[in-house]
C-alpha cells in the first residue's frame, strides 16, 4: 500500500468511524445506507488534504474506495 | 390565556423547517471539524451553531405549543442532492448554502406575512429573519475569492443552481398544498393497519 492510499484510508476511517483494516478497495458508498453528509465530508477532506479539485461530473465515477484512490493518484501525479 | 393549537399541516411545516435547519447543522458541523483552513474553521463552526440554534428554536416553538416535532428525513437539502447530486467541492457547498439561505429568507418573509400564521410561529419567524440579516457576508466574500482562483464559475453555477432551486421550491410548495390530503389518507391507512394487526 503506497502513502497516498494509506492517507486516503486514514481519512475514510476517520470520516466513517472505521478501522483501517475494515476498509477494502471494493468498499462501495453507492448503497442507500451511506450517510450523504459523511460522503460530502470525505470529498472535501481529500481535496483539502491532497490540494486537488474534483469536478461535479467526476463524482459520478466514484463508487468504490478503489475509484477514489485511482482518481486522487492520477490528480496528484498530474500536478507533479 | 387560551393557547391556539397548531393544525396538523402547520406541525408538518414547522417540523420540516426544523429538519432542514438540522440537516444544515449536521453538514456544517462535519465540515467544521474537518477543514484544514483556519479561517474557514471559524466560519463553518459559526454557521453550524446558527443552524443548530434555529433547529432548536423550531423545536421549542413546536413543543411550547403542546406538540412534538415530527420525524422528517426528506429535507430541502435532500431535494437538492436528488437534483444535483452531491456537491463536488467547498465552493459548490457554499454557493448552494447561499441560494438555500436566500430561499429560506424569502419563504419565511412570506410565511410571516400570511394572516393565518400562528402567533407563536410569527414570533419565531420574526426573530429568525432578524438573525438572518447579513449573516452570510463571509460566504459572498469566499465565493468571490474562489471565482478569482478559478475554483468555480460563479455566475454560471449561480444561474444553474437558482433554476434548480426554483423548480424544487415549486415542487415543495405543491407538496405542502397536498399535504392535508396526504396526512388524512396516511392516518386512515395507519388506523386500518393497526386494527388489522390486533
Amino acid at each position: 500500500m503506497n502513502n497516498i492510499t494509506k492517507e486516503i484510508y486514514q481519512i475514510i476511517g476517520e470520516v466513517f468511524d472505521l478501522k483501517n483494516d475494515a476498509i477494502t478497495p471494493e468498499m462501495s458508498w453507492s448503497s442507500n445506507d451511506v450517510d450523504s453528509f459523511a460522503l460530502v465530508e470525505l470529498i472535501v477532506a481529500v481535496q483539502e488534504h491532497f490540494h486537488i479539485n474534483f469536478a461535479s461530473d467526476e463524482l459520478g465515477k466514484l463508487s468504490t474506495v478503489a475509484d477514489l484512490v485511482g482518481m486522487i493518484e492520477s490528480k496528484v501525479s498530474a500536478r507533479q | 390565556m387560551t393557547m391556539i393549537a397548531l393544525t396538523k399541516e402547520e406541525l408538518w411545516v414547522l417540523s420540516y423547517y426544523r429538519a432542514s435547519e438540522l440537516a444544515g447543522a449536521l453538514l456544517f458541523g462535519r465540515l467544521a471539524r474537518r477543514t484544514q483552513d483556519d479561517e474557514m474553521r471559524v466560519h463553518l463552526t459559526g454557521h453550524f451553531a446558527e443552524e443548530a440554534g434555529h433547529a432548536w428554536q423550531w423545536t421549542k416553538t413546536i413543543h411550547n405549543l403542546g406538540h412534538f416535532p415530527l420525524m422528517i428525513t426528506e429535507t430541502y437539502q435532500s431535494a437538492y442532492a436528488k437534483e444535483i447530486g452531491l456537491p463536488a467541492s467547498m465552493p459548490e457547498i457554499l454557493l448552494l448554502t447561499k441560494i438555500f439561505e436566500e430561499r429560506i429568507f424569502g419563504h419565511f418573509t412570506k410565511h410571516l406575512a400570511n394572516p393565518t400564521a400562528h402567533p407563536a410561529v410569527k414570533v419565531t419567524l420574526a426573530r429568525m429573519l432578524k438573525e438572518e440579516e447579513g449573516h452570510l457576508g463571509w460566504i459572498d466574500k469566499k465565493l468571490i475569492d474562489y471565482d478569482k482562483e478559478g475554483m468555480i464559475e460563479l455566475a454560471k453555477k449561480t444561474d444553474e443552481y437558482r433554476s434548480i432551486d426554483e423548480r424544487i421550491y415549486g415542487e415543495v410548495m405543491q407538496y405542502e398544498k397536498n399535504l392535508w390530503d396526504f396526512l388524512e389518507k396516511n392516518e386512515q391507512y395507519n388506523k386500518r393497519n393497526i386494527s388489522d394487526h390486533r
